[in-house]
């Protein structure tokens, strides 16, 4: 299937054995870009970037989480169980993703693969195309537009076609036979169990367990807090958005911050060496110098890639945060502020991207305060001083 | 049963890293391709008589020769194109960054390859007049984005910078290779029309 936007194409292919899940994606030049990984029906992973990023859903709200394979989040969507965005997401546009399992297109409605979805007026842009979906003794059943009968908060809907549980609640068994390692996960559950009817959120809890192993911290008497369904366990344990390798947490400096329209910046960037059109809203451009290096180079590109950037926009002056700004951030730096002349001149700077317009990226400008957050390293990358 | 389907690569534990499945790709058009920064490119002329080389650094060379410049070196990302005719190619300088664009033009006579600067010269002399923008003001980017009659004509981009813009506004020129004579000169909305194939939409979202 290929989709045309902002005049480049995405090619995706697509899985029979998966029902038709979108296996991989390919850019407008026919590379590999991206790829997802599932467990049943439910993604696990994705692939972009040159690394392995996992998911992590709560099967109540909706919400996601995006973590790099050391544990920390790289993207944060918080939507509400119909799918509609809330401002309290960062990076929502790091894979696109963004509602179930359907991919959100730059005009916000999502690709539900039978239907569209449409996430402002809460059901599908199309009627059920599934005739014995008709149910007499379901009065919601005739209402051919309504997402999963009206129950986002319990049912889920992953193709267009018909409402589900979500495997978190049930634990249809995708857990078993340790993909994730889960020894006593492996049997059939209900006998075997030694917490019966918590079976998939001790699954879950694996996935935590591992996710946090990885960072080296021991979360053994996690089990114990581990009563109901998965939306008890899922939130409250997100960490801040925020490295959680050994990092530096800058104090607060003014930085000007202002707007990038698309197509005022043309090439690949400089640090994420990506085409423009592919840039997450939100991700920056920085002035190396802020950071104690000259330039962007193969030492340090992969410090500035995982260093986040935390915006007080109760400081901005002028006051708020600029109209048309896609996220308040945290920001991601991917790109270098050109020209010369502009990026080795005094003060603390960052362009930010993806602004809808450049009548709106112009107006952007304010001096705020910024907090940056930097992954320890070799590479003398270092806070930025006060201006 | 598990269904679990492990897609394409092989798990990396490399996270983020240097990207250069870019360079070498493909651009706006199929005229001109990108070149990353730190990564190296090769561009073959049309006739397949000369391999312009990319090194990481940017440093050029054609025919194992290093191109010396009088000026500052092509710092990409940066895009490349060579004229059909195979006697001029020009590069859009990133400067570093990617986010500004800088047109360069290299003009071959025999063994000799030389910048060629009075094109750009003439252009954003031409931008600054038309839209009267002040001296403090930067100069605005140009970029080439294509060749027409067989590479006697080059098509480029003008608009204005990120910062400390000169206008917000975003015309094309057609400009004669031979002497850079500017021929047409056309607004955003001549430009979406006549060249919209050839440029990104996303150029023209206002």
């Amino acid at each position: 299937m290929k989709k045309i936007e902002y005049g480049y194409a995405t090619y995706y292919i697509r899985s029979s054995v998966l029902g038709g899940q979108v296996l991989s994606e390919l850019d407008n030049s026919g590379s590999w870009s991206r790829g997802y990984v599932y467990a049943g029906s439910t993604m696990m992973a994705v692939q972009q970037y040159g690394g392995v990023f996992w998911q992590y859903e709560d099967a109540v709200t909706k919400s996601k989480r995006t973590t790099d394979i050391n544990g920390n989040i790289v993207s944060v969507i918080e939507t509400d169980p119909w799918g509609a965005d809330t401002n309290r997401s960062s990076y929502a546009a790091f894979q696109p993703r963004k509602f179930t399992s359907y991919d959100r297109d730059g005009n916000g409605s999502d690709e539900a693969m039978f239907r569209r979805y449409n996430r402002k007026h809460s059901h599908f842009d199309q009627p059920d195309p599934y005739d014995g979906s008709y149910d007499v003794s379901d009065p919601q059943s005739f209402n051919r537009y309504a997402y999963v009968e009206n129950d986002p908060v319990s049912l889920i809907d992953r193709t267009g076609l018909m409402g589900d549980f979500p495997e978190a609640y049930w634990g249809f068994g995708h857990f078993e036979n340790g993909f994730w390692g889960s020894g006593y996960l492996s049997g059939d559950g209900w006998g075997s169990d030694p917490h019966p009817g918590l079976r998939i959120i001790q699954a879950t809890e694996e996935r935590f367990d591992r996710y946090y192993w990885n960072r080296g911290h021991n979360w053994g008497n996690r089990e114990g807090h581990l009563r109901g369904w998965s939306s008890d366990f899922d939130s409250p344990n997100f960490s801040p958005l925020l490295p959680q390798n050994p990092a530096t947490e800058c104090p607060p400096v003014q930085f000007k911050v202002t707007g990038i329209a698309p197509g005022q910046a043309p090439y690949t960037t400089a640090i994420s060496e990506t085409p423009r059109a592919n840039i997450p809203d939100g991700d920056v451009a920085i002035k190396p110098r802020n950071f104690g290096v000259k330039g962007i180079n193969g030492n340090n590109r992969d410090v500035f890639l995982n260093m986040r950037l935390r915006v007080d926009w109760s400081t901005a002056g002028p006051a708020g945060a600029p109209p048309g700004i896609p996220t308040e951030g945290p920001f991601r730096p991917a790109d270098v502020v050109g020209p010369a002349s502009v990026r080795n001149s005094p003060g603390n700077l960052i362009d930010v991207y993806n602004y809808s317009s450049k009548k709106d990226a112009w107006a952007s400008t304010r001096t705020v305060m910024v907090t940056a957050v930097i992954p320890v390293n070799k590479s003398g990358v270092k806070c930025p001083e006060g201006n | 049963m598990l269904v679990i389907v492990m897609v394409c690569a092989a798990f990396s534990s490399a996270g983020f890293s240097q990207n250069c499945k870019y360079s070498g790709t493909r651009a706006w058009n199929e005229m001109i391709r990108y070149v990353t920064a730190d990564c190296a490119g090769e561009f073959t002329s049309p006739n397949k008589h000369l391999l312009l080389k990319f090194a990481p650094n940017g440093t050029m060379s054609i025919k194992g020769k290093t191109i010396h410049l009088r000026g500052r070196r092509v710092e990409p990302p940066a895009m490349v194109s060579w004229s059909p005719r195979s006697d001029v190619f020009f590069v859009n300088d990133g400067e570093g960054s990617g986010m500004t664009s800088t047109f360069r033009l290299f003009r071959i006579k025999g063994t000799q390859i030389y910048e060629d600067k009075a094109v750009e010269k003439a252009v954003v002399s031409l931008y600054r007049r038309r839209i009267g923008c002040s001296r403090s003001a930067l100069d605005p980017d140009v970029s080439g984005f294509g060749w027409g009659d067989g590479g006697s004509k080059i098509y480029l981009l003008v608009q204005a910078t990120v910062h400390q813009p000169c206008g917000n506004q975003l015309i094309s020129l057609v400009v004669r290779t031979s002497d850079g004579k500017v021929l047409e000169t056309l607004s955003e909305k001549q430009t979406k029309e006549r060249f919209g194939s050839l440029l990104p939409s996303s150029l023209f979202t206002e």
